[in-house]
């Protein structure tokens, strides 16, 4: 029997995988070969997809992009011998996009089967876990302390010390949650781990319990995700079936379990206490903090809330011990970050590397640059990092190494390692209105900078668009993105002044005031 | 896609929910996959369950992008407007989209036959612009072949 891979990752199947895998089974019949489709997660590299990978002699040969009307031409070639095609890629994993990284969270992604527990372990899967279970939960949060990994969702707070103070609580019930709700556009690391290896995720949940003390997490998915949805309700089910979940594990003595649940559409439940009171089932407001998650959490307990690529992280930290990650990384940003790779680029995809690479580095080796011109310009105009409230760089500055600290002395952030490129189709002052517009719309309306402050912000940004009062209005928008950043309750209204700052800052002439420039003068 | 909404039906999705801490939302999620909205007409009985008052549950209702009130149209064609597609000239594609079938960005066509609902965000910024037809996603959508995608996955015209 011949091993056919066909990644059942999002991006595969919207362009076309399933009517692959479907064409290859029945043509596959119609010649008596013996084939097996597994659906794996993507390597990342997506403008290969569909990836199609033959299991040829114990060596996987690659196909890409394979589209549905391709598959015959794929049968005359005796592509389930490796034979010789055009779109013939070869090893994938010698591709230099791929060869390049430094895949510690991704290492499994398109490799394994995400629905196969027993593929996961074959290829080293709870491993970290078999150890955490008989280690003292101060050594697996010593471990945390060494490999100085912070918080991958945004905020960048040092994971240890998160993981110290929800064991030091007292309580009679604590909980682990994931964060699974990756609004921000441009990011999709979640979304690729939660499909392609969903096994890590529910690994690194109970690492995390372990560490503090609890029995009980809950994964929170974003709806827009129901390929991930299927494939964590499998992984979850069969976890528990034989044995990774439930009541004695592994006859460990050790109890935990994980509930999914999905959001409805709500951006701003990512932010971790607006998440608590969705999981709660109630409107997904944000919390007036202190008291911390850590110390009343969800239903009021102490919870360990992290984002997905934190809890991966953490894999191979309690793995090969924490000084050995450490030693990865730039500055204090230790260890690797998936960074993903999108918008107007030729080579879009996922690019896990240590800190300290420069955006420049990361958009031309990786992304070879751009995909559409715009009048002939085939040069980057703006790249935006860090999801809808990041930073928006001219490129006067992808010299940048991507590093915490640097991203926060530019007046930025790295957020969930998003990274958007752009033409010079695009127009800052769109970009700056959007970015009130979304506050606006996904504002819980808890606070009043941000309820009503994105909403004045979104007016004047009309205004300036169609050329009214401009620098006025750009003065008041200064003094109001002030007011936002130092009385927002959360990070929505908190930073939804660094869009608009960076692109007034990084852009000046599309903010100029023409009409006074040309007539009153 | 959607069922047609009736009170029987939904009495059992709430019922398989009862037992969950904290389950209103998770609740309304099911109504909403089953019959694409929630009916009003199931508010006391969700207050009841879940022990809160009415206007609690039309609180969290009327939160959730997701969870509409009214039935949805035939088709439903969720648009990406992010910047993910933004760059990837998305906004030409909106506007034949929305010339193509007599609507508005947010809006249900008087026939009932479309809906457009904006989204941010399919995660799938790398192949973008993103529309998701009747549940199905569509990548590298464009001005041109954007009709062709709707001719071929919805019923009506």
């Amino acid at each position: 029997m011949i091993k056919i891979y066909v990644p059942l990752d999002t991006t595969s199947v919207s362009l076309g995988a399933d009517e692959v895998a479907e064409e290859i089974t029945l043509l596959a019949k119609q010649n008596n070969q013996d084939i097996q489709i597994v659906r794996n997660g993507s390597w990342g590299l997506f403008w290969l997809e569909t990836l199609v990978e033959v299991e040829v002699n114990g060596k996987r040969i690659a196909y890409g992009p394979v589209k549905e009307k391709d598959v015959a031409g794929l049968f005359d070639a005796d592509f389930l011998n490796g034979g010789e095609h055009p779109l013939r890629v070869g090893d994938i994993t010698k591709v230099p996009y791929l060869a390049k990284q430094t895949r510690l969270c991704f290492k499994r992604v398109g490799l394994v089967d995400p629905m196969d527990i027993d593929d996961y372990i074959k290829h080293g899967g709870f491993t970290a876990l078999k150890k955490a279970l008989v280690a003292a939960p101060e050594s697996l949060i010593k471990e945390m302390e060494h490999s100085g990994l912070r918080g991958r969702g945004g905020a960048a707070f040092p994971s240890y010390l998160k993981l110290q103070a929800t064991k030091d609580a007292v309580d009679d019930e604590k909980f682990v949650v994931c964060n699974f709700d990756e609004g921000d556009s441009g990011t999709f690391s979640d979304r690729m781990m939660g499909e392609g290896d969903p096994f890590m995720i529910l690994e690194g949940m109970f690492l995390t319990a372990l560490a503090v003390g609890a029995n009980e997490g809950y994964i929170y998915l974003r709806s827009e995700y129901p390929i991930a949805r299927k494939v964590l309700n499998n992984a979850i089910n069969v976890a528990r079936k034989t044995g990774w979940l439930g009541k004695n594990i592994q006859n460990s003595g050790k109890n935990f379990d994980i509930h999914l649940r999905v959001g409805a559409g709500s951006y701003v439940c990512g932010e971790e206490t607006a998440l608590l009171n969705s999981l709660e089932g109630k409107r997904g407001t944000v919390r007036v903090k202190p008291p911390f998650p850590v110390h009343k959490g969800l239903f009021g307990k102490p919870t360990a809330l992290f984002n997905v690529i934190s809890l991966v992280s953490m894999v191979p930290i309690i793995e090969d011990g924490g000084k050995a990650y450490g030693k990865l990384g730039y500055g204090r940003s230790r260890g690797t970050c998936p960074f993903q790779l999108s918008g107007n680029i030729k080579y879009g995809g996922l690019v896990e590397l240590p800190f300290g690479i420069t955006v420049r580095d990361i958009i031309d080796d990786f992304g070879g640059g751009l995909e559409f011109s715009f009048d002939g310009a085939r040069d980057v105009k703006l790249v935006q990092i860090g999801g809808p409230l990041g930073y928006h760089m001219s490129k006067n500055d992808l010299d940048n190494p991507l590093d915490y600290e640097h991203f926060k002395t530019l007046g930025g952030h790295i957020g969930h390692g998003g990274i958007i490129v752009m033409g010079h189709d695009a127009s800052a002052k769109e970009l700056a209105h959007f970015a009130f517009d979304f506050c606006a719309l996904e504002s819980c309306g808890t606070c009043t900078p941000c309820r009503i402050g994105s909403r004045r912000g979104a007016e004047m940004m009309e205004q300036i668009i169609s050329g009214e009062s401009v620098n006025e209005n750009i003065i008041l928008i200064k003094e109001l993105c002030d007011t936002m950043t130092q009385t927002s309750l959360c990070a929505l209204g908190g930073i939804t002044a660094v869009p608009v700052l960076s692109l007034i800052k990084n852009f000046p002439n599309e903010f100029e005031d023409r009409y006074n420039k040309y007539v009153r003068r | 896609m959607f069922k047609e909404y009736d009170f029987d039906t939904a009495l059992k999705v709430i019922e398989k929910n009862t037992h969950l801490r904290g389950g209103l939302v998770e609740t309304l999620r099911n109504l909403a996959d089953t019959f694409g909205y929630i009916n009003e007409e199931l508010y006391p009985v969700l207050a009841d369950t879940f022990s809160q008052s009415e206007a609690g549950v039309l609180g969290v209702v009327s939160f959730y992008h997701d969870f509409k009130t009214k039935p949805r149209a035939k088709n439903v064609i969720k648009v990406c407007m992010a910047e993910g597609c933004y760059a990837r000239k998305s906004k030409n594609m909106i506007k034949v989209l929305c010339d193509t079938l007599e609507t508005d960005i947010g809006e249900k066509r008087e026939d009932g036959e479309f809906e457009i609902e904006e989204v941010f965000c399919l995660g799938n910024c790398a192949v973008g612009p993103n529309i998701v037809v009747n549940d199905k996603l569509y990548a590298e959508v464009t001005s041109d072949n954007v009709k062709n995608i709707i001719n071929k996955n919805c019923k009506g015209k």
